[in-house]
């Protein structure tokens, strides 16, 4: 019972002690290292501060170390509860927190470096605002400095340029409209000009016209039509011949095989019939002549 | 003939159908407390579950007859866990309320620092990581001076989602907050955060110096939800407090003293509790329709087939249900797909003010088996999967166009052959 009476005693006097502290940092420097631990900056702070921290990029660190004490006990080695650094990418406003560690001197210090910032945030280079956040409970008021800005390079690509950002998490990915898709359906084929197509139409269609020409020159007539008893065979064979031709046209229009067949099978019976009439005639006028 | 698409539109209706709380038939809500006294001190929450309309069941976590199912009939609609440091009891674990929401069914859980290792599993399999035990989110610069002046874990958190199907009027002040800090992982496509760390709150041991700052600032979670791909909800929040009737009757106080009025912790909790049950934020999609409007089949209302480059007009209706009543949805980002395994076209479906859809879509000139496909994903609004399938084919051999100007030379070398041929038989055979 006296043991409990004496420590809530003390833990009172511990809260009420804590009203009126406060919590100093001194001896707050950002330092910039490379790999082999050369420092390429160094920044000394005494306060909130904007500085330029310089470039923190795939191959640096970036280390912020200072000590700490409480006002009540200023000798007193005092480590606080909460030492974070954060960075906080300026655009959009997500953080990475790296938590300070004590050095063998007694400093507290805490590093962060790229791929940490990756790991926290996702690929995100830019500006990036520095605090330091010191916080206790044995403390009447917390304090949140800012450091300065520091860029951050992740490693870059191939090309030399910084990859580029994406949604960290991946609810924001899936969970938003995607890019709309409009499908390239392909051009129709250029054609001719509508003039050069009725050119062309004519000088097809010149050949017979032009042989039709000569031969009437070169006398060619058709008073060999055969009349009397040759009539009928020679105007059926040509019609039959004709009829022919025109169902070559349907057929090209609108009629299938299967439709055209038996029509042609009628269709050449009957020409070849009163063709084989006109041709014995043909036949027989021709050695007649001789 | 049933269309696949009637199934899968059932099968959403099915899902969606929760949000009809005052239905004809009462949904059923089991309660598990952590610790008896806890019915008591967090009445006024369980008693607004009986005031919205289900038939509540409150047993203690541990109670030895304590079963979800009997044979394949599942005995409760939703679950609520108030836990802390006791295990699941009677036929009831981690596998078993896995189950459960496997089924459709929604949980809320809510935890504190003393959380078992039992409870942690299941919000692991949940989709969402609580801190380990007797860890608690503290925050030095923010914490609520009246209940966390000694420890500072009590903090007041105002760091909320942005949906308005999750809050619709926002945030009225601050939730006051004493707990376990949550994370999602980055890689989850389900869960997110309601309520989110300050960014200067970090997760810790009360007392003790931290030493690595894995759960910190605002990717610290003190609520998670999850709407998991069969449209089943899930709560986990990070305080048990948070849901007390002390909490609700809570005025905020700053670390500096100065009075913030009361926290919205009540609000908040029904909030999410009755997104968490499906009450808000669900969508309901209904006649799916697409018909020719210009092509091979125009006025075609849902053809076997598309013919290559058809203009063809696609619709949907889409409805928003919150608290029992729905309305037409009034997004402006749907979107419609039109796939043969890779998007072929997506377009943007608008909406005439009345919940329908629509857009006028120009069919490929790609043939194969395509499909139009709705996948709307938005925080906060339970998931429209709608595919329909229509295959496009080419034209026929008799569709292409004909009598082409180009093609006279070829039909007047025809014409001319013919011509030639009677001609030439006739002066041979009868010239004289």
């Amino acid at each position: 019972m006296t043991r409990a009476l004496a420590a809530y005693l003390a833990v009172a006097l511990l809260i009420a002690g804590a009203v009126a502290s406060d919590i100093t940092l001194a001896d707050v420097s950002v330092s910039l290292m490379e790999a082999s631990g050369s420092i390429v900056a160094s920044t000394s702070v005494t306060g909130p501060s904007t500085a330029n921290l310089g470039t923190l990029d795939h191959t640096r660190t970036l280390k912020v170390s200072l000590t700490t004490s409480l006002s009540a006990a200023p000798g007193e080695d005092f480590r606080p509860q909460q030492v974070f650094l954060r960075l906080t990418c300026r655009s959009s406003q997500d953080a990475a927190y790296f938590a300070a560690v004590k050095a063998k001197d007694g400093t507290l210090y805490a590093t962060a470096k790229s791929a940490d910032i990756q790991k926290q945030v996702g690929l995100q280079s830019g500006a990036y605002t520095a605090a330091i956040i010191v916080g206790d409970t044995r403390a009447a008021q917390p304090l949140l400095w800012t450091l300065g800005e520091v860029q951050v390079l992740h490693a870059p690509l191939d090309d030399g340029s910084q990859p580029a950002a994406a949604p960290y998490r991946a609810i924001d990915r899936t969970h938003k409209p995607l890019l709309e898709i409009v499908h390239m359906h392909r051009l129709p084929e250029r054609r001719a000009p509508a003039v050069v197509s009725v050119l062309f139409t004519l000088v097809a269609a010149a050949p017979v016209a032009i042989y039709v020409a000569v031969a009437l020159q070169m006398g060619a007539n058709l008073k060999g039509f055969p009349s009397g008893g040759g009539f009928l065979a020679a105007a059926g064979f040509h019609l039959g011949l004709l009829s022919i031709l025109g169902l070559y046209l349907l057929f090209w229009l609108r009629l299938t095989m299967v439709q055209t067949l038996p029509m042609l099978a009628v269709l050449s019976a009957v020409t070849a019939a009163f063709g084989s009439t006109t041709l014995k005639q043909a036949t027989g006028r021709g050695s007649k002549l001789e | 003939m049933v269309r696949p698409v009637a199934l899968l539109l059932a099968a959403t209706v099915l899902c969606t159908a929760a949000a009809s709380v005052a239905g004809a038939e009462k949904q059923s809500v089991l309660v598990l407390l952590d610790d008896p006294a806890l019915e008591q001190s967090h009445s006024t929450f369980l008693k607004s579950l009986s005031a919205r309309g289900y038939a509540v069941t409150i047993k203690p976590i541990t109670h030895k007859a304590l079963q979800l199912k009997s044979w394949d009939d599942w005995l409760y609609d939703k679950l609520v866990i108030l836990g802390s440091s006791n295990e699941l009891g009677g036929a009831v674990d981690v596998a078993q309320v896995v189950e459960f929401v496997d089924a459709g069914h929604d949980v809320l859980l809510a935890v504190d620092s003393g959380v078992s290792e039992e409870l942690r599993e299941l919000s692991q399999e949940l989709g969402v990581d609580v801190d380990v035990r007797g860890h608690a989110v503290i925050d030095h610069l923010g914490f609520e001076s009246q209940l966390g002046g000694e420890d500072h874990a009590a903090l007041l958190a105002d760091s909320v989602v942005q949906s308005a199907a999750v809050l619709p009027g926002g945030l009225q002040g601050p939730v006051l907050f004493r707990g376990i800090a949550l994370s999602v992982p980055a890689d989850s496509e389900t869960a997110f955060l309601a309520l989110s760390g300050s960014p200067t709150a970090y997760s810790g041991k009360p007392g003790v110096a931290q030493t690595d700052a894995k759960l910190a600032g605002g990717s610290m979670g003190l609520v998670a939800l999850a709407q998991l791909r069969n449209n089943a909800r899930i709560a986990v929040a990070g305080s048990l407090d948070m849901f007390s009737d002390a909490a609700f009757q809570a005025h905020a106080t700053s670390h500096s003293g100065q009075g913030l009025g009361q926290v919205a912790n009540e609000a908040f909790c029904a909030a999410i509790s009755k997104w968490a049950f499906s009450e808000r934020g669900v969508l309901r999609a209904t006649g799916l329709s697409h018909r020719v409007v210009s092509g091979a089949e125009p006025g075609a209302v849902n053809p076997e087939l598309y013919r290559i480059n058809d203009e063809v007009e696609f619709s949907v209706h889409i409805q928003e249900c919150n608290e029992g009543s729905c309305r037409p949805f009034k997004g402006d980002d749907v979107q419609v797909e039109l796939q043969m395994l890779d998007p072929y076209v997506r377009s943007w479906l608008r909406h005439d003010g009345s919940g329908r859809f629509s857009a006028l879509v120009k069919v490929p000139d790609a043939y194969g088996v395509f499909k139009w496909v709705v996948d709307y994903r938005r925080l906060g609004y339970s998931y429209i999967e709608l595919t329909e399938t229509v295959p496009i084919r080419p034209f026929k051999h008799h569709e292409y166009e004909r009598f082409i100007l180009q093609a006279y030379p070829y039909y007047a070398s025809v014409a001319s052959m013919m011509a030639g041929f009677m001609a030439v038989g006739a002066f041979f055979l009868y010239t004289r």
